[in-house]
């Protein structure tokens, strides 16, 4: 699983719950203060990264997001490893 | 129609997971008994979590007795067990009152839940052929207040108030104003839930359900648990009430309603501010005339710390001073039902000069640092209590009990 | 002393357009909105619904992020939106000062509902949506329309079924008249869904399918409704706030009532029809003395169309014969919780146009309805007071008297 195929579930999501078009959504945005989700909304996008990818992440280790590449890193750090 | 008649409490009806019946119910809330167990309605093995607040020993056929208890689902059932209550516990015999002055309002937040499960459940696995009729006669929230009054015989206007988990306190609002516009004699209001596995899902994804117990306001708190249950009061006018000798628990003195207007799911507290104070204001009463807070007090960590600095902007230097607990330590969070409960036991506070006390309090959270009649109940002069009430939707609701003294009737 | 209570905006969206004046135009020519689905096409098959084809939310909620509103929330502020438009209260004026909410509804999103908990059934609780869960709730719509418009005050969610929408106009009034409130946005809302639509079909509440298939209300060749969808709301105000801000007032609320038959109730059941008395009660002093028409909730509905007849009859009397009697629900279909407040929207451009539209559908009229009902074309009436009815098929009744301003007339 590379960085490009996160990154394009997470601009997904992200306009799915936001409206931010996919193209505005960078690796350095922040999502609060870039792209305004809230905590509901970063739950959301949550559940949708976790479902995609068949991967459960620590509560603990959610809570440390702050941008696009945050996630791309916890996702690359939890999948198993590539066959 | 008088715009200021007093109206009064003078039956009291709950069906909770520590007591159905008034005297079971207050008895347990004194002891700080919990009603917290494993789930047994559905299989919680796919859950992080498998602790609810489930009435366990509710027998639907000792009080639906004029409607087959099959024929509709537990909230409706546990709403007709709890207007029973309400009317025996008031001396109200439901066949020698004339039933068009006789309203029912229940409040709620997920009506019968089941049935929009059940019909998932047939839809999942390819038997949509099997749904029936059982879903729109069961599942429509409406049914709760229309099972009530097919029931007992009520005539008078019946509705559900479905604004979540502050539905209750905003059925005993509309009873207080459709007695007072005159609309009729008697008022059955309240609220009801049924244990709801979409309820638990929810809770369960946000995080917000704690593992082990409910401890609110609590340094270590871990959460809400889901409940379930029903309460109905009984108003009417604080004349009709004296002249017919009944006993009075207390005067519903007032109420305050808002929103937020900001969050679905997140309290702003401004919102319950300017609840809280607009109910004292309806009531005529200050700040420091209030003996009881009864909390909302989930056992979140938002709602707890966001609900005491509301209390401390609406009571100013008296929040010090004031006794606030939160039932839902023992209860768990019965939904749109806990409001009525929550008002039950805040009629009975009024009306026994002691309050509940708030359980599994054991170390209280730097940031919620009030009053919280930690661990024990406690007798005080209980001459008003304040109901608080905050929902989904940013609702906020707020309900003032009184205490009635011995007076003439028509005395004032 | 209470205040009266006027109207000062109105706002809607329907499959037959979303302006008043535009719906009531289609009305008068016997216009319908029926057609195969889109929105549940593989589940409806050959029945005919009555939706709002290419909704666009936008048009009317601009470019903010709508994914936190379902298709009932949409449709809501959507509604909601064009009301306060007209009404005058922008969004500055909303921030200076509380205004409320009442919306009707019956279901509101038990398709978000269902969708929440059938993925969870599915995929396990830990994919259940987190956003969806918080449009579960029943007040979901009326939060999102708070949070989406800023509506600070009262914000109430009324469930008595296909009266729920009418019930919401009342209750706002209510509020007005006890001093509860000063403004309320009031009405009603319901979408079209898989859920609600499988439900009315199994409990054989809806017409035959086929091409060409209608309802047919208060006709002897009646069998059913067919499921149609909307929003619409009122803007109501107490007289004092309206004259302050020197908003047009287009209409006012007259009298309000309701009540309750049990479910076991039928057609005929003599002295024992709720929506008599509250169409008693709603009229006042004065009776059915200069009544204009009278907006039914007739849907095809075999028993129900028959039982508001006898409601109508009974309550008018000897008087029934000289006011002519409508339906919106052969045009639109059932609404559910937005009819009456769809049909308060078409009464009041009917009293300022005074033209009352026909009953789309009826040939044959059942003669044992007793009423003048409005046949083929539109009718002539005068621009004083109406009555706007409603009932469920759980018993549950409600009467609005509405009448027009003097020189309402709004068009150049």
């Amino acid at each position: 699983m590379n960085a490009d195929e996160i990154r394009t579930a997470i601009r997904k999501s992200v306009n799915r719950i936001t409206g931010v078009a996919a193209d505005d959504i960078r690796d350095t945005s922040s999502y609060r203060d870039d792209l305004g989700l809230d905590s509901l909304s970063m739950l959301e996008l949550t559940v949708d990264i976790e479902y995609a990818f068949k991967i459960k992440v620590p509560e603990e280790r959610l809570a440390t997001i702050k941008t696009v590449n945050d996630t791309i890193q916890l996702v690359q750090e939890f999948l198993p490893a590539q066959a | 129609m008088d715009p200021r008649s007093r109206v009064v409490v003078t039956g009291i009806g709950p069906v909770t997971s520590i007591g159905i019946g008034r005297e079971a119910f207050w008895r347990s809330l004194l002891d700080g008994r919990s009603g917290i167990g494993p789930v047994e309605s559905f299989d919680t093995r796919r859950y992080p979590v498998h602790l609810g607040g489930e009435v366990k020993a509710f027998e639907a056929p000792r009080f639906v007795t004029r409607q087959s208890p099959a024929s509709m689902g537990r909230a409706s059932q546990m709403a007709i067990a709890a207007a029973r209550l309400a009317l025996d516990d008031a001396g109200i015999d439901s066949g020698a009152i004339d039933p068009s002055r006789v309203g029912v309002a229940v409040g709620t937040t997920s009506g019968e839940p089941e049935w929009i499960e059940r019909f998932n459940d047939r839809e999942l696995a390819g038997e949509r052929d099997l749904i029936g009729d059982e879903f729109l006669n069961r599942y429509p929230c409406h049914v709760l207040a229309a099972h009530v009054a097919s029931e007992l015989g009520f005539r008078g206007v019946n509705l559900v108030i479905p604004t979540a988990c502050a539905a209750g306190n905003y059925a005993m609002a509309y009873g207080l104003d459709a007695i007072r516009l005159g609309e009729v004699d008697v008022m059955l209001a309240g609220g009801s839930d049924a244990f709801s596995r979409i309820t638990y899902t929810g809770f369960a994804r946000l995080g917000a359900i704690a593992p082990e117990r409910v401890q609110p306001f609590d340094k270590h708190r871990k959460g809400m648990i889901p409940g379930e249950g029903a309460a109905v009061l009984v108003l009417e006018s604080l004349d009709r009430a004296l002249a017919r000798g009944a006993r009075i628990y207390a005067e519903l003195a007032g109420y305050g309603l808002s929103c937020d207007a900001s969050h679905m799911t997140a309290p702003q507290g401004d919102g319950a501010v300017r609840a809280m104070r607009a109910a004292m204001r309806d009531a005529g009463l200050a700040p420091h005339e209030i003996s009881y807070i009864s909390a909302h007090g989930t056992g979140t960590a938002a709602n707890d710390r966001v609900e005491t600095i509301a209390v401390k902007q609406a009571f100013g230097d008296a929040a010090a001073r004031v006794p606030m607990s939160s039932i839902k330590s023992m209860l768990g969070h019965t939904m749109g039902a806990a409001s009525a409960i929550e008002g039950a036991a805040c009629a009975l506070a009024v009306f026994d000069d002691r309050v509940p006390p708030t359980i599994n309090l054991e170390e209280p959270d730097p940031d919620c640092d009030l009053d919280y009649v930690q661990g024990t109940s406690r007798a005080l002069p209980v001459e008003t209590a304040i109901n608080n009430a905050y929902a989904f939707g940013g609702n906020n609701a707020s309900v003032i009990f009184r205490k009635v003294r011995a007076e003439r009737p028509g005395g004032r | 002393m209470p205040s009266a209570v006027v109207i000062t905006g109105m706002g809607l969206v329907s499959a037959l357009g979303d302006r008043p004046s535009a719906l009531h135009e289609a009305l008068l020519g016997g216009g319908t909105a029926f057609g195969p689905s889109a929105l549940i096409a593989e589940q409806a098959g050959s029945y005919r619904v009555a939706e709002i084809r290419d909704f666009a939310p936008r048009t009317y909620l601009g470019p903010r992020n709508l994914r936190p509103l379902d298709r009932t929330g949409q449709l809501a502020a959507a509604a909601a939106e064009l009301a306060l438009a007209d009404s005058g209260w922008t969004i500055e004026a909303r921030d200076a000062r509380d205004v409320g909410l009442a919306l009707g509804t019956t279901f509101c999103s038990v398709r978000t509902i269902g969708e929440f908990d059938r993925r969870a059934m599915r995929d396990g609780p830990e994919y259940a949506s987190p956003i969806d869960f918080s449009n579960t709730v029943i007040n979901a719509a009326a939060g999102q329309v708070a949070i989406w418009h800023h509506l600070r005050g009262v914000n109430s969610t009324i469930s008595t079924g296909t009266a729920s929408g009418l019930h919401a106009l009342g209750y706002a009034a209510q509020m007005i008249r006890a001093g509860r409130a000063t403004t309320l946005l009031a009405g009603g809302v319901e979408e079209l869904c898989f859920e609600s639509f499988l439900g009315f079909v199994r409990a054989g509440l809806v017409a035959a399918p086929g091409e060409g298939a209608v309802p047919r209300p208060f006709d002897t060749a009646r069998d059913g409704c067919l499921l149609g969808e909307g929003a619409a709301f009122l803007v109501l105000e107490s007289e004092d706030t309206a004259r302050a801000r020197g908003a047009r007032v287009v209409g006012r609320i007259e009298g309000y009532g309701s009540g309750y038959d049990s479910r076991q109730a039928t057609a005929h059941s003599e002295g024992e029809n709720a929506l008599a008395a509250s169409i008693v009660r709603a009229l006042g002093p004065s009776g059915p003395e200069g009544l204009a028409a009278v907006m039914s909730s007739a849907s095809g509905h075999i028993t129900l169309d028959a039982r508001e007849a006898a409601g109508i009859l009974e309550a008018l009397g000897t008087r029934a014969a000289e006011v002519p009697v409508s339906t919106i629900k052969g045009h639109l279909g059932e609404t559910q919780g937005a009819g009456g407040a769809l049909a308060t929207v078409v009464m009041l451009e009917s009293l300022r146009t005074r033209r009352l539209p026909p009953i789309a559908g009826l040939e044959h009229p059942d003669p044992r309805v007793g009423l003048d009902l409005v046949i083929g074309r539109p009718r002539a009436i005068a621009a004083s007071r109406a009555l706007v009815t409603a009932v469920s098929r759980e018993g549950n009744a409600c009467a609005l008297v509405i009448s027009a301003a003097d020189g309402a007339d709004r068009r150049p």
